[in-house]
């Protein structure tokens, strides 16, 4: 019966430090190098105190280099020793790599690497979001490095970046700088902001690596320098479907066509006008209603300019907007087009120029409102469009 | 006339104390018997217990392997994390196209660690990059310890 009892309680003692073997936690949170020693903090993660002993370290930069240290550093359940490393006399160069492992008194050990990016490559992407901007507008870049490898890293920190175009893609500084460690299967993510100027063929292609890191293990994107479009619904919300190119215009007096906002009075007069059609869906056949309506801003006498067909520099020759036997809507804009379009008739479907009577100098301003329909053919109803357009002004004299 | 002659037998007496004799010698044959077998068992018993309690105590841990280049071989470090001392007879090096044996009398007392070679310039381990590796430590009682390592 001794011998009997002797033995359950031999096999149930083996028994308790085999499970207290396996409910012993730990992790490595955090690593620096103090005065080129190691600086590790060790966090008890388990639910019973763990006694660590020794220390191996393999240099792998240089070959068949190991040392093992004998440390004493017992770590309650739920706490983090700090300093770990700070007594062995040991002083590490940073331009190495370093296998590091600790060991408990029970057998367990956590094995991480110190400078050991280079070492294998791992896993790097590098995304813009989004990859293509307008000028002026910034876009992010995103680097995620992926610990695919087995043992725990340190000290990861990206290189500074490769810019195949820096007068394009103007990079701020990183954040986060560094990650003290990085676990197996953990996940480290850095961050730029980017901002773009350039024109729309403008890119820029930017690179990024580890400090020490593997050679060739990096990870590129390309930024790129976008046209700022507005839908057509969005632009006709604000600007309407139909718009001028104040730019483009111009007058003609009969001695050919002039720019500026000074125009002659008592003299027939020609307008032209650049107008485009945002409509992305279909032409706008344009009625003879069409008209340049001058307000006179202080004389009183008002001038309406109608539409009208091809302008010669012999104003007299002035084309009247009819197409017979159609009545109306003889020309289209096509959509999202833009076409020059002439006003100086007095009336609608008239030839006779108008004019700024020789008493009426002083300022005008323009409005060209705009007749028509939207319609796959000129014969067809359509749907009936009209818009005011502003903002014009000249000055009679 | 025939004369019968009347003969004497042998006396109750003597044959009681013959039969009593014989009882005392059988019996005591018997008892030495007996004792000889269990004191055999016990030791037997005894001798078992200790195999299977020592077995039962031996806790080995290979704690480190580091892989040497020059000459290529294994620096196998065991350490006895259990409360009784252990002989270490046997590690066995498997991959998944070699297996080689390697004889060691290493004894290690409790709480303390050996370091075993094995390759040498002469006779190199030749341990390939990447190609996982099973270290089979066994002991002198048998009680077998095992784990896996992968040079990077």
């Amino acid at each position: 019966m001794h011998l009997l009892d002797s033995y359950s309680q031999t096999f149930l003692s083996t028994g308790q430090e085999r499970s207290d073997k396996q409910r012993e936690n730990f992790k490595i949170a955090t690593f620096s190098l103090v005065n080129s020693k190691l600086n590790i903090g060790v966090q008890n993660t388990g639910d019973i105190p763990i006694n660590i002993t020794r220390l191996w370290i393999q240099n792998t930069t240089t070959t068949d280099w190991f040392q093992t240290y004998s440390v004493k550093i017992n770590v309650p359940p739920g706490t983090t020793a700090s300093s770990v490393g700070q007594s062995v006399p040991l002083y590490i160069n940073s331009a190495n790599s370093y296998n590091i492992k600790l060991v408990t008194e029970r057998g367990n050990s956590q094995q991480f690497a110190v400078n050991s990016a280079n070492s294998a490559p791992i896993s790097i992407q590098l995304l813009a979001l989004p990859p293509s901007v307008a000028s002026g507008l910034t876009t992010e870049l995103l680097m995620i490095v992926t610990n695919n490898g087995s043992s725990t890293l340190t000290n990861i920190a990206p290189a500074a970046l490769t810019n195949t175009n820096p007068t394009v893609c103007n990079t701020g500084p990183v954040s986060p700088s560094r990650y003290a460690t990085l676990p197996p299967g953990s996940t480290a993510t850095f961050k730029w902001d980017v901002t773009v100027n350039g024109g729309p063929t403008d890119s820029c292609t930017i690179t990024a690596s580890l400090q020490n890191g593997y050679a060739g293990n990096s990870a590129s994107a390309k930024i790129s320098v976008s046209t700022l479009k507005i839908t057509s619904t969005d632009f006709n919300t604000i600007a309407g479907v139909l718009t001028i190119n104040y730019a483009k215009f111009q007058w003609n007096d009969g001695s050919g066509w002039h720019t500026g906002w000074s125009v002659p009075k008592g003299q027939s007069l020609a307008f032209q006008l650049n107008v485009t059609n945002n409509n992305s869906t279909g032409p706008l056949y344009l009625s003879q209603h069409s008209v340049l309506y001058m307000y006179a801003l202080a004389s009183g006498q008002s001038k309406a300019f109608f539409l009208v067909g091809n302008v010669s520099n012999d104003i007299s020759q002035i084309a009247t907007f009819t197409c017979p036997p159609a009545a109306d809507y003889c020309k289209s804009v096509p959509a999202n087009k833009w076409m020059y379009l002439n006003f100086s008739a007095t009336q609608t479907g008239g030839n006779a120029p108008n004019q700024f009577s020789s008493a009426s100098s002083g300022e005008y301003a323009g409005f060209l409102v705009l007749y028509g329909k939207y319609s796959p053919s000129q014969g067809e109803w359509g749907t009936q469009y009209a818009q005011n357009i502003p903002y014009l002004g000249i000055y009679a004299s | 006339m025939m004369k019968v002659r009347a003969r004497k037998a042998l006396s109750s007496v003597i044959a009681g104390a013959i039969l009593l004799t014989a009882t005392v010698l059988m019996g005591t044959g018997l008892v030495s018997w007996s004792n000889t077998n269990l004191t055999s068992y016990q030791a037997s018993l005894t001798n078992s217990y200790s195999t299977n309690v020592n077995k039962l105590n031996e806790n080995l841990v290979i704690e480190n392997v580091w892989f040497v280049t020059n000459p290529q071989s294994l620096r196998v470090t065991l350490t006895n994390v259990g409360n009784e001392g252990l002989n270490v007879t046997d590690i066995k090096l498997q991959t998944s196209s070699s297996t080689q044996d390697t004889p060691q009398k290493a004894i290690i007392m409790p709480k303390q660690q050996t370091t075993i070679q094995i390759g040498n310039s002469t006779s190199p381990y030749l341990w390939q990059s990447k190609v996982p590796i099973t270290i089979t430590a066994t002991t002198v009682r048998g009680t077998i310890f095992t784990t896996q390592v992968m040079p990077s």
